[in-house]
């Protein structure tokens, strides 16, 4: 903008600025919003919410609950916060994720083929507590009890 | 007879732009001595009524400048934010047409009125942004979405008729640029018809000493 006063470069930086900002839309669907949960659905799929931002809905009902585990679903209290999106920015799909950091929890539950705590790749016997373990009768080292075993759970002991 | 006449005042000139999809708008200048607000309709010779709303009017020279828009004007008011656990197109589309004062054309197929949505959410966002958003989402990949000439707002699959324009005349035709520059009786061109051979997808006319000219984009 050489050779222009400041006011007019400022009077063109304007109007740049305002067909930039009008080619952008004043709220995004491909944005994530802070929301309140109200209720949880009796099976945990869904939440009812209620945003924090005043460009949002004051209520959404039923908004269902992607925790981004399979398999995982939670139990959660009245008051949580989480994020409010929509999945590819369709109006249409709209999803609650993302806990806030401190959210009171009452269960978690994962329902998955295994399940593998503190470790990959877990070997039976030799790296999961959730097993017994006894002192041998003669030799007082101590061995693994088989006779009740998680073939799903698999936990390192240390 | 003047080209065209809008609230009974004969147009000494002025501009028309006719988008296929969107808001049809003009900025026309009358032989009027008085400011005039609210509904209007301009008669336009040999072609459609065009009816409207003037959003703005100066006294310039002795004649009145005019901004008139489609329909209410209505697409720029805010939407009032609200989300749907299901329903269909109708019942999202209502609410926003209510929401901007404006009418639906009966005109619109109920199919599409009719298909359903698994959910929405409506932002506080204009009117016109949330119209995009139900139509380029919520329906068939290449609806479209404009006013009609008579001020009513249409939704729907585009069919293409022919112009009905007897007369015209191809002063400049801008292959790379998709665009034609046309000589008219007078401005009745219309987009989303067919002219010879070209679909047109915008249309602006230009009214001025030398009758009426028009540049039209094709689709």
């Amino acid at each position: 903008m050489a050779g222009m006063t400041s006011a007019a470069a400022d009077a063109m930086k304007k109007a740049l600025f305002a067909i930039v900002r009008s080619s952008r839309p004043t709220v995004d669907y491909f944005a994530y919003y802070s929301a309140k949960v109200v209720v949880q659905s009796a099976d945990r799929s869904t939440v009812d919410v209620v945003p924090e931002d005043s460009r949002l809905p004051s209520a959404m009902a039923q908004v269902p609950l992607d925790l981004g585990i399979p398999g995982a679903t939670v139990a959660i209290p009245a008051g949580a916060m989480v994020m409010v999106g929509w999945r590819n920015g369709d109006p249409q799909r709209a999803y609650a994720f993302l806990f806030q950091k401190g959210a009171e929890v009452f269960t978690i539950s994962i329902t998955a083929a295994k399940i593998e705590l503190g470790g990959e790749g877990l070997v039976p016997l030799f790296e999961q507590v959730l097993i017994g373990k006894t002192p041998c009768q003669f030799t007082g080292s101590p061995h693994s009890v088989t006779g009740v075993l998680s073939k799903r759970v698999f936990a390192k002991e240390t | 007879m003047a080209l065209l006449t809008a609230g009974g005042y004969a147009v000494r000139g002025g501009n028309i732009l006719l988008p296929r999809v969107g808001v049809w708008a003009a900025d026309l200048e009358l032989d009027a001595s008085i400011d005039i607000k609210g509904s209007i309709s301009i008669e336009i010779a040999e072609g459609p009524t065009l009816v409207g709303t003037v959003v703005a009017g100066t006294m310039a020279y002795g004649y009145l400048c005019t901004r008139i828009v489609a329909g209410q004007a209505g697409l720029g008011k805010e939407t009032a934010p609200k989300h749907y656990g299901g329903g269909t197109v109708r019942t999202v589309l209502t609410d926003l047409v209510a929401t901007a004062g404006e009418t639906l054309s009966p005109t619109i197929d109920p199919a599409l009125l009719s298909r359903p949505l698994a959910g929405w959410t409506t932002l506080r966002m204009p009117v016109g942004e949330a119209l995009a958003a139900l139509v380029g989402t919520g329906m068939p990949a290449g609806t479209a979405w404009r006013f009609l000439p008579d001020g009513t707002l249409w939704i729907g699959a585009e069919t293409w008729p022919d112009s009905t324009l007897s007369e015209w005349r191809e002063l400049d035709r801008m292959p790379r640029e998709g665009r034609l520059e046309l000589g008219l009786n007078s401005p009745a061109l219309l987009p989303a018809t067919v002219l010879g051979d070209d679909r047109i997808d915008y249309v602006e006319h230009r009214i001025g000493r030398e009758g009426a000219r028009a540049t039209a984009w094709l689709a």
